[in-house]
């Protein structure tokens, strides 16, 4: 269902914790923080780069998925982590890579482009935070 | 003291596999007049005065409208009460806690638990396409079931030096006793090589690091432990049990070593028993890929963290090792009809138990048998069922 998570993707938005301080994201499915359970979250936006926490490359999918399709579970600069797909065939994709995100096209959906966040690889001379 | 307040006193199982000349209603049937005819001192099907069924796929995969009446009549006990359980890949296990505390409770004295699953009838490209495009919209886009272990699996490799070959371990030894397993979907043992040179299917994993897609059915009957003796003079005894949940998505979780639910689920059931890990002598864990049971015998307690890869290279959890783990072939080998898995793993439990394993029998000389399943998105549903033979 994108129409329900559509804004808070694009925007790429957290919720923050006003006791504990986790981010959890995105907000549509937390009514709750991840860590503590407290109902109080403040809207952030999340940092737009991050390092590599572990990954996998999904060979085995079908149409219209295309393979090699890499999947990286990501810690954000902000202490936030995200799942998201990687652009590229995965050659590039390691534990500890740093990644930036970036807007990219998802799927159609009933005929209509959807967009949200995939990572991208930074080369090692890009990768300091 | 183990908890004790139910008797298992009979189990069955049809033969795993592609059963594509077997209906949902024939399998259950068949699984019921199994568990039926197990019964030392004869069983006369209605006494039967309550079911509950596991079945996890339903609608999603060609079951539409599997309720509590499609087993009570495909048995031939229509009108008696009867439940469905449905919780992920846990659905058989937790069917066996529910209908242990349908009986505990003094609401009925006997109890039919059967899990009943047709993974087949649907083409894998379906089955993928339905996973790959559900949940959240971005966060699960892709992520078909092995995405849920793949990552567990880098970074255990990352952290502790497990390697593919230590993975594919897992496989060969299952295989090896499915190849004894005469109710296991694949009966042929594999080696190290097969395991590394086959086809990748998620990264770190390859075909035979998975489970394949599975029909099966299991049944359990449970009874007051006052009435065990009218039904078995050898009655297993539920000696406790554990659930836990964890959360959901993958970018959700602290740690990617190790599967939380498990570890939780794993410490309720071991109180609620009385014993510990080294007390089991053998266990029946979920083996859906070969990192998962790495996982399981940490996340139980047979292990220390970290070294599962280790120990099942080394042959601790083998047929003749220090603590058997998966005997009748597990997922990998046996097969992984869902809603019936949990089930199948209490028949391999209650045979262990009761000296019945043939050539897979080990030896139960503490007399405790443990059970296991994990699954759901982020693998965050775990029941654990501990078995004895010890009253």
């Amino acid at each position: 269902m994108f129409a329900r998570g559509a804004h808070e993707m694009l925007e790429l938005h957290g919720g923050k914790c006003v006791e504990c301080g986790t981010i959890s994201t995105p907000p549509s499915i937390h009514p709750t923080c991840i860590a503590c359970g407290s109902p109080k979250l403040e809207p952030v936006g999340l940092a737009r780069a991050g390092t590599v926490y572990t990954y996998v490359v999904n060979q085995t999918m079908p149409a219209p998925f295309v393979a090699p399709l890499p999947l990286a579970v990501i810690d954000l600069d902000d202490g936030a982590r995200v799942m998201l797909q990687v652009i590229g065939d995965g050659d590039d994709i390691e534990i500890g890579r740093r990644v930036e995100l970036v807007l990219r096209r998802y799927a159609f959906e009933r005929g209509v482009p959807v967009y949200g966040f995939k990572a991208r690889a930074l080369k090692a001379e890009e990768g300091s935070a | 003291m183990s908890w004790n307040k139910v008797a298992v006193v009979g189990a069955g199982l049809i033969k795993m596999g592609e059963l594509f000349d077997q209906s949902y209603e024939q399998m259950a049937a068949g699984a019921f007049d199994a568990a039926v005819a197990s019964v030392d001192k004869g069983f006369d099907r209605t006494q039967v005065e309550a079911a509950f069924v596991a079945t996890q796929r339903g609608t999603l995969w060609g079951q539409e409208g599997i309720g509590g009446n499609t087993v009570p009549t495909a048995i031939g006990l229509a009108g008696i009460p009867c439940t469905r359980i449905e919780n992920a890949c846990p659905s058989g296990s937790d069917a066996v806690r529910v209908g242990a505390m349908a009986v505990a409770s003094g609401v009925h004295d006997v109890v039919l638990v059967i899990g009943v699953e047709k993974m087949r009838d649907k083409s894998s490209e379906e089955g993928l396409l339905s996973r790959a495009a559900a949940g959240h919209p971005i966060f699960t886009r892709g992520e078909t079931a092995p995405v849920l272990f793949a990552p567990f699996a880098t970074r255990h490799m990352h952290e502790y030096g497990t390697t593919r070959e230590m993975l594919a371990a897992v496989a060969v030894k299952n295989h090896y006793n499915g190849a004894r397993d005469p109710y296991a979907h694949f009966r042929n043992e594999v080696t190290i090589d097969d395991v590394l040179a086959s086809p990748p299917v998620c990264h770190p994993l390859h075909l035979l690091d998975c489970c394949p897609q599975t029909d099966g059915a299991a049944a359990v009957l449970l009874v007051n432990p006052a009435r065990a003796r009218e039904f078995t003079d050898k009655p297993v005894y539920v000696a406790g049990f554990g659930v836990a949940t964890d959360h959901p998505y993958l970018h959700e979780k602290d740690s990617f070593t190790e599967i939380k639910a498990t570890r939780l689920a794993a410490q309720r059931a071991y109180a609620m028993a009385g014993v510990s890990p080294s007390d089991i002598d053998c266990a029946e864990v979920h083996d859906c890929f070969t990192i998962t049971e790495i996982l399981d015998i940490e996340d139980l307690g047979f292990v220390e963290k970290g070294g599962g890869g280790r120990a099942t290279a080394d042959g601790e959890t083998a047929l003749d090792g220090r603590i058997p783990v998966n005997t009748s072939g597990g997922l990998l080998a046996k097969g992984h009809p869902i809603g019936a898995t949990g089930v199948a793993q209490i028949t391999e439990c209650w045979w262990q138990l009761r000296g019945e394993a043939g050539e897979r029998q080990v030896d139960m000389r503490n007399g405790y048998a443990l059970q296991h399943n994990a699954g759901g998105r982020g693998s965050g549903v775990s029941v654990v069922n501990i078995l004895t033979n010890r009253n």
